[in-house]
């Protein structure tokens, strides 16, 4: 006897890749539940990674290696400051810096920053600049210093967009044209550069200065100060600065950034995930299925000795193999989904967030590694289960059938049990607990899992129910159908609970979506009182406001037909906090316009307080600051750190920072600013908002270009923005319900494969080509229904914690429910219909097989 | 003609540097050489060949002071170079430099007018060096800043010239003030002219080589008494002792086949000064064209020819930075003047190791001047030795 450790031998293997080599079409679907699920997973992973890499490049692009910087808001440092700085021999590295946003037609008219700099001060700063092959040319560095216009750009933005050194460029810069010419061309020295210089247009401070039409203004100061000794220096500057101008910590901003999108990330990899747990269903099933039409194999294979041990390795093997070909295809997928995931997050980066300018896809190994283990790990946990199932039956056991129904029977209520513990305990914590975006994501996923898991012991409890009805209805086909469904709970529960889990998730996302809209149409409608808008057009919808002209300013205010005019400035202003948004307006009936969560007496009482100095600020600015009614806010005006009373907190979903909204003549006081980047315009009764439009258009577009918009032009476009916001989760859910109809369709052809006997039987004693199809489809129709009906309440559950925890975290703002019939009739619509869809083909072969046939397949 | 060549010393040395200076970016943006449309290569194309539009040195033009003292943006590159030997009271001894290069980036009528405070045809280089005999230390630093928005410049009036914090600026008629720090290091200077400017060439004007208007306009301060304090770290020195100060313009100098340049500058203690300098060609000669000359201490000045003068070096040191070798110490013998003056340098190590490599050093001088025995110090240039200069232009 051999009393080694036994070893599996290698023909055990065969029985494995011999089972699925004959059924390719069950090792196919399964192959692509596993491939779909990984796909998604890695091409969000992707998308996330490149507009995390995009964004971190965007940044140390225009950061550099500072380490702090000085500010004095908007307007802007005088220059003099700067030079002051330099002349007082204080020995630390600092640079000027002035950046502006500019598209040019000759660049494709995607967005570029243009960032001004003295290449003098740049050396200790962005070594994306310096090359280590020195040619220099003493020419066009004289351009580059002299000549108006004169800006660089890398070698390949110019291979790019084909445009060469010494050619003119059109440039368009705050609404304005101008005309520059490229002075010459930098050759990055290594890759980190190349990306750095993606998109990213050089130019002398002069140049940026005359082109912004900002003279005698640096927007910042980078430092960089010594680790030790920092607090010396910064008193060492503040000395010599002036009223206003703030040292503050360069991290401040890149991690304030970097946080904004830290909650769409996370949204999108959650969603992502979904996706794979749908997969996981879907290859417990399939194993599942695998291990049950094989009891005779393994049963056989027990009884000639080989023992549960190698049994349970052989299923799990087997698992794996699919699980790594499968995770390899859907690498390969997710690569080529996520290059469309890029765009489709860099577009709603660019819309909601701030302008990224680099649009590269990098594909980190790290994602796809992730993604190769998330199918192997998911392959091997759904595996495991029918894996030991199979191995710790005795062969004689194994070999019957019902025995193995009986034990499905126990374990649904088991599960369903476990389902419903794991459910109430998430929607407990979920409920009562702070947790964090990630915990909360974690929670949903538990709530939902859960109640997917009654989700088949329910479907037992129903199908007696559903038997009763469709007897009276359409007689002994209606009852037998949902009997079938109930006795082969083995195969069918898996594909049941990932149907329902892909369903409910559509109905919340959807009402989520929808109620999120029309908190946003509600929210428009109030907000937009006046009939005209105009702004100027940016290179992007996420670009700082710019000012308009004031002569554009003097013409509106004189055009005729228009009964008032309010003005709008916009604008970043440095805070304890980091950054934020101030909105400035003139419309004495602002505070009437406003939808409040709390406030200070009347609107009209609230705007009173506002125009002697108080602020209201947006709910997402007040949770993400922990700001409510009756606090202030800290702000740095050129005349140093202002406090506000807070009067009020209103809806607001223009940003998801959150903003602080002010009386103009507040903040012109304050901030000594006279700039006006918005204007609002009603007209008076009897003309044509349009044709003044139109007219607006024409006229005032001369100098600079400016988006004149009328009330329902500026709501249309809005919500187009929105909607292309949702555009990415609109798609993963397709793909998830696409996971979930493979995992129905796979359960359905395991079903019918296995019922081909009594198919037969059914044949024999008279049943019809027709009634055999309606029975198959019948039964697909029920678990269709049975998924949708089951995710009505999940899908009502999932909406609520989206609602009301995930985006309030998320984003800051909460939103009202407002259920619509819609989604909940689509689920159901789409469960029945992926349900019945994935009965066809099953359907179709048992009706093809002749009766004989058919039942010597036993 | 003989002072031509004394003018060279520096240009040869300095219009490599100058390009890359010139560069702003310099070592920096790589740019690839353009291929510019002809209505912007009116404005941006000038070939370092063409010195077309730049103000030419060509011909006596009487220099007159303070006037003088300033800026002469015209001319394509300038400099202010001061040096000095001092020591505390107890004889520690350092010695200073502090140049300010000022290169123009386009020929005055090709410059384009803008009123913007940054926009500049003008760059400025700066170099501070300072070495700390007892402590056998040498250190050197290098700043860049346009000429432009107040971080670097000259004036006349009162006569400033700065780069940031860098700076010589007139305190009164004869009186300077000198300040750079860097890096714990700092020199504050107060320098009084005793002789008034020394013109060199033909009254400050000297023809640099065969080419016409290859020349310069040129004078130095020989002998400004400096008092003031050094800051080395923790520790503040009472200092005096002579600077040194050259001021030239040019816009074309250079003629091809130099490759460095052997310069000193000499004050004794018996109140003459001597300036000679030898260009060494490609090939490993003494250029025809160096040459030299004596102040007296009347501020009299006696040009020395070529042949007028021998130097002989003593020694040699191997830098061990740039691996160059340079030679080290000399013997210098001009007969005519029964002059014979050894030099010593007050340290080997005193090579900058800035954008452009070479030595320029504090030495120690003894010997004999009418059969009287004579002392000094001065300063010595040596380029050309860690990479060859040629000119190009």
């Amino acid at each position: 006897m051999n009393r080694k450790t036994p070893r599996t031998p290698p023909t055990l293997f065969k029985v494995a890749w011999r089972y699925l080599l004959s059924h390719p079409l069950q090792s196919a679907l399964m192959l692509l539940g596993i491939a779909l699920g990984v796909a998604v997973a890695v091409s969000v992973d992707i998308a996330n990674a490149s507009a995390s890499r995009a964004f971190d490049l965007s940044v140390e692009a225009v950061t550099g290696r500072s380490t702090h910087y000085i500010s004095a808001g908007p307007s802007g440092i005088p220059e003099e400051t700067y030079v002051a700085l330099r002349r007082a021999g204080l020995e630390i590295p600092m640079a000027p810096i002035l950046t502006q946003l500019i598209s040019s037609p000759d660049l494709w008219g995607i967005p570029l920053q243009l960032l001004g700099i003295d290449p003098f001060a740049e050396e200790p700063f962005r070594s994306y600049l310096f090359s280590d092959e020195v040619q220099v040319d003493l020419q066009q560095i004289g351009a580059f210093y002299s000549v108006p216009g004169a800006v660089l750009i890398s070698t390949d933005l110019a291979e790019r967009y084909g445009v060469s050194a010494g050619e003119p460029i059109a440039m368009r810069i705050s609404g304005r044209s101008q005309t520059g010419f490229i002075a010459g061309l930098i050759e990055p020295r290594d890759s980190l550069s190349r990306r750095a210089l993606e998109n990213l247009v050089l130019a002398d401070i002069s140049t940026v200065q005359e082109l912004s039409g900002r003279p005698g203004v640096l927007e910042r100061i980078d430092l960089i100060l010594p680790q030790e000794g920092e607090g010396a220096a910064i008193a060492q500057l503040q000395d010599l600065l002036p009223a206003g101008a703030e040292i503050l910590p360069a991290e401040g901003r890149s991690q304030a950034a970097e946080q904004i999108t830290a909650a769409f990330r996370t949204n999108l990899t959650a969603l992502s995930l979904l996706g794979l747990v749908v997969g996981l269903f879907l290859i417990y099933n399939t194993m599942t299925f695998s291990v049950v039409q094989r009891r005779q194999v393994f049963g056989t294979l027990r009884a000639l000795g080989v023992t549960g041990r190698e049994i349970f390795i052989l299923v799990l093997g087997e698992a794996l193999l699919v699980g790594l070909v499968g995770s390899l295809l859907g690498l390969g997928l997710g690569v080529v989904m996520g290059r469309g995931a890029v765009d489709q997050v860099a577009q709603t980066i660019n819309d909601v967030f701030f302008t990224l300018t680099v649009r590269e896809v990098s594909l980190p190994v790290s994602s796809l590694l992730k993604g190769a283990l998330l199918g192997l790990g998911a392959s091997f946990l759904a595996a495991l289960v029918p894996a030991w199932e199979a191995a710790k039956s005795p062969p004689r056991r194994i070999l019957s059938r019902s025995h193995l129904e009986l034990i499905s029977a126990k374990v649904l209520g088991r599960a369903a049990f476990v389902g419903g513990f794991m459910a109430l305990v998430s929607g407990i914590l979920l409920a009562t607990v702070e947790l964090s975006l990630t915990a909360s994501f974690a929670g949903t996923f538990g709530v939902t899992i859960g109640l997917a898991l009654t989700t088949p012991w329910l479907t037992q409890r129903l199908m007696p129910l559903a038997a009763r009805l469709l007897g009276r209805l359409i007689g002994p086909l209606g009852r037998l159908a949902p009997r079938e469904v109930a006795a082969s709970a083995s195969r069918t529960s898996p594909a049941l609970a990932a149907l329902m889990v892909a369903v409910a998730v559509t109905i919340g996302a959807s009402l989520m979506i929808g109620s999120f809209r029309g908190s946003v149409i509600t929210w428009l409608d109030q907000i937009l009182s006046n009939d005209i808008y105009g702004s100027v057009a940016g290179a992007s919808l996420a670009e700082p406001a710019v000012p308009i002209d004031a002569e554009i300013i003097e013409q509106v205010r004189n055009w005729p037909g228009l009964d008032t005019l309010h003005l709008l400035r916009n604008i970043e202003v440095d805070s304890p906090y980091g950054p934020i948004t101030i909105s400035a307006n003139d419309n004495p009936n602002d505070g009437n316009e406003q939808l409040y969560l709390e406030k200070q007496g009347t609107g009209t009482e609230v705007w009173r307080a506002v125009q002697t100095g108080a602020v209201i600020i947006s709910e997402p600015l007040a949770n993400r600051l922990g700001l409510r009614m009756g606090d202030s806010i800290s702000l740095y005006t050129p005349q140093g750190e202002h406090s506000f009373p807070i009067v009020g907190v209103f809806r607001d979903y223009t940003s998801s920072r959150g903003n602080v909204s002010m009386w103009l003549g507040v903040y012109r006081q304050l901030w000594g600013d006279q700039a006006v980047t918005a204007f609002s315009a009603g007209v008076r009764a009897g003309e044509d908002v349009d044709a003044i439009v139109t007219g607006m258009r024409q006229e005032l577009s001369q100098t600079q270009f400016l988006n004149i918009r009328s009330n329902a032009g500026l709501r249309a476009e809005t919500l187009e923005v929105f909607d292309r916001t949702f555009l990415i989760t609109y798609a993963l859910q397709i793909i998830t319900t696409g996971v979930a109809f493979v995992g129905v369709l796979s359960a359905m052809l395991a079903l019918q494969l296995e019922k081909q006997r009594q198919m037969g039987i059914l044949k024999a004693i008279g049943l019809l080509q027709s009634q055999l199809w309606a029975l198959t489809l019948l039964e697909t129709g029920l678990i269709g229904a049975v998924a949708g009906l089951l995710a009505l309440p999940t899908g009502y559950i999932v909406a609520e914690i989206l609602l009301q925890l995930i985006n309030k975290r998320s984003f800051g703002w909460s939103l009202q429910m407002q259920l619509q019939a819609a989604p909940f009739i689509q689920a159901v619509l789409i469960a029945v219909g992926a349900a019945l869809l994935a009965g066809l083909y099953p359907a179709y072969r048992a009706s093809r097989r002749s009766a004989a046939d058919a039942m010597r397949f036993d | 003609m003989r002072c031509a060549l004394i003018e060279m010393r520096r240009p040869i040395l300095w219009i490599p540097l100058l390009l890359i200076l010139a560069g702003g970016l310099a070592a920096v943006l790589f740019l690839r050489p353009a291929e510019m449309d002809e209505r912007l290569a009116a404005q941006v194309l000038v070939t370092p060949a063409a010195m077309e539009g730049f103000t030419r040195a060509d011909g006596l033009r009487p220099l007159s002071f303070p006037s003088d003292f300033g800026p002469h943006p015209d001319y394509r590159t300038e400099w202010w170079y001061y040096t000095g030997n001092l020591d505390t009271e107890d004889g520690r001894h350092f010695g200073y430099e502090l140049t300010f290069f000022r290169v123009a980036l386009l020929p005055p009528d090709l410059a384009i007018p803008r009123e913007n405070n940054w926009a500049t045809n003008q760059i400025f280089m700066a170099h501070f060096a300072l070495t700390d005999v007892e402590a056998k230390e040498f250190h050197a630093f290098q700043r860049y800043a346009r000429g432009a928005a107040g971080l670097a410049g000259a004036q006349t009036d009162p006569y400033l010239v700065w780069l940031e914090d860098w700076k010589v600026e007139q305190v009164s008629e004869n009186e300077f003030r000198l300040h750079a720090a860097n890096e714990g290091l700092s020199v504050d200077l107060q320098l009084v002219d005793d002789k008034g400017p020394v013109l060199h060439g033909d009254g400050g004007y000297s023809q640099k080589g065969p080419e016409a208007g290859n020349a310069s306009y040129y004078y130095s301060q020989t002998r400004l008494l400096t008092d003031g304090s050094i800051q080395v770290g923790d520790e503040s020195f009472a200092v005096s002792g002579l600077s040194w100060k050259d001021h030239e313009y040019s816009t074309a100098v250079l003629s091809a086949g130099q490759v460095g340049w052997d310069w000193f500058a000499i004050q004794l203690d018996d109140g003459y000064e001597l300036m000679l300098y030898q260009i060494r060609r490609e090939d490993g000669s003494a250029d025809l064209f160096s040459s030299g000359s004596l102040i007296g201490s009347d501020g009299s000045t006696r040009h020395l020819a070529r042949e007028e003068f021998t130097i002989e070096s003593t020694g040699i040191w191997h830098s061990p930075h740039s691996d160059a070798d340079y030679p080290m110490g000399w013997l210098i013998n001009i007969p005519g003047e029964n002059l014979q003056l050894t030099l010593t340098p007050y340290l080997v190590d005193q090579e900058l190791n800035v954008t452009t490599i070479y030595w320029e050093g504090a030495v120690q001088v003894t010997g004999m001047h009418d059969g009287q025995t004579v002392g000094g110090s001065g300063y010595v240039e040596l380029t050309g030795y860690a990479e060859a200069f040629n000119g190009d232009f």
